[in-house]
């Protein structure tokens, strides 16, 4: 049967389709010679794509300045990122220099202070020891007053045996630098490998 | 004499290609020179071919034909419809065959 419309009036599209799901031409196209040709094209380019065609990646991995907006994360994010990094030369000067300042400090005034301590002990007799023989043999009208001073006594050595300002501060270094040792490893090992 | 006579016979070295340092084993057929110039040229004229087609169409071509992604999942990748996906890679590979019609003995051999 002649097709009285001839190729032209013929849709491509149809062809197409039928050689993508691989199936039979429609009997009109079936009968249309470059029809034909067409889907015998089209099937040997599709088979051919998938070998053929191999997509061309990039292979530059510079980043844009949009990438390194992009990629940048905001807020104190950035900061922590920062901790710990190869550009980060700064928290670990600090914290070496904190801790190295708290121990030094601990060991100027908890050594001599424990020595002398460990020294006095051995002596003589504990302050309140003192205190309470010393009551004992005062006449009795004078107690009152005896006991005031004892008070007073204690109250001076129990602030004698607190901490000095100078250990405070050592602990305080000691405590900020180690802090920033912990925080530089918690940094580091939070962050994903790139 | 008859020590040369089985000499001939059972030769010493049984592999005598292993001596020779510059013996290679036969190549198979995916190595024939003319195989893989045809499939250079292939390669070739189909990278040109889809540089010359709609970026839309190469798209739903390369993630069709080359990723192997389906028609939905390339819909949802691209944010069309399904009907367009499939028209695009239709249209495309008439596009792709109509620039490649002059060379088309590569395609059908």
């Amino acid at each position: 049967m002649a097709d009285p419309m001839g190729h032209a009036g013929h849709d491509p599209l149809l062809v197409a389709e039928a050689a993508d799901r691989g199936a039979r031409l429609a009997p009109v196209l079936d009968l249309c010679a470059r029809c034909v040709g067409l889907y015998v094209d089209l099937v040997a380019v599709t088979a051919s794509l998938p070998t053929s065609a191999v997509p061309l990646r990039p292979r530059s991995f510079t980043l844009t300045p949009d990438d390194v907006r992009r990629l940048r994360p905001p807020g104190w994010r950035a900061w922590w990122s920062a901790v710990g990094s190869a550009r980060d030369n700064l928290t670990r000067p600090l914290a070496v220099g904190l801790t190295t300042l708290g121990l030094a400090g601990l060991l100027l005034t908890a050594a001599p202070t424990l020595l002398l301590g460990m020294g006095s002990t051995a002596g003589s007799a504990a302050p309140s020891e003192v205190a309470h023989r010393a009551a004992s043999s005062e006449p009795a009208g004078r107690a009152p007053a005896l006991m005031g001073d004892t008070t007073n006594r204690e109250a001076t050595i129990g602030a004698d045996t607190g901490p000095s300002p100078t250990v405070t501060l050592s602990v305080g270094l000691l405590v900020v630098g180690g802090g920033l040792f912990v925080a530089r490893r918690l940094a580091v090992h939070g962050r994903p490998m790139r | 004499m008859d020590t040369q006579r089985a000499r001939k016979r059972r030769p010493v070295q049984p592999y005598p290609e292993f001596e020779d340092e510059s013996w290679q084993p036969p190549a198979g057929a995916e190595a024939d020179p003319e195989r893989t110039a045809i499939h250079a040229e292939r390669s070739r004229a189909i990278a040109v071919a889809l540089t010359r087609i709609t970026d839309d169409q190469r798209a739903a071509i390369v993630l069709y034909d080359i990723e192997g992604y389906d028609y939905g999942e390339i819909a949802e990748m691209t944010g069309v419809s399904l009907g367009t996906v499939k028209s695009r890679i239709h249209r495309g590979r008439l596009a792709l065959r109509d620039i490649l019609s002059d060379r088309m003995e590569l395609f059908r051999g």
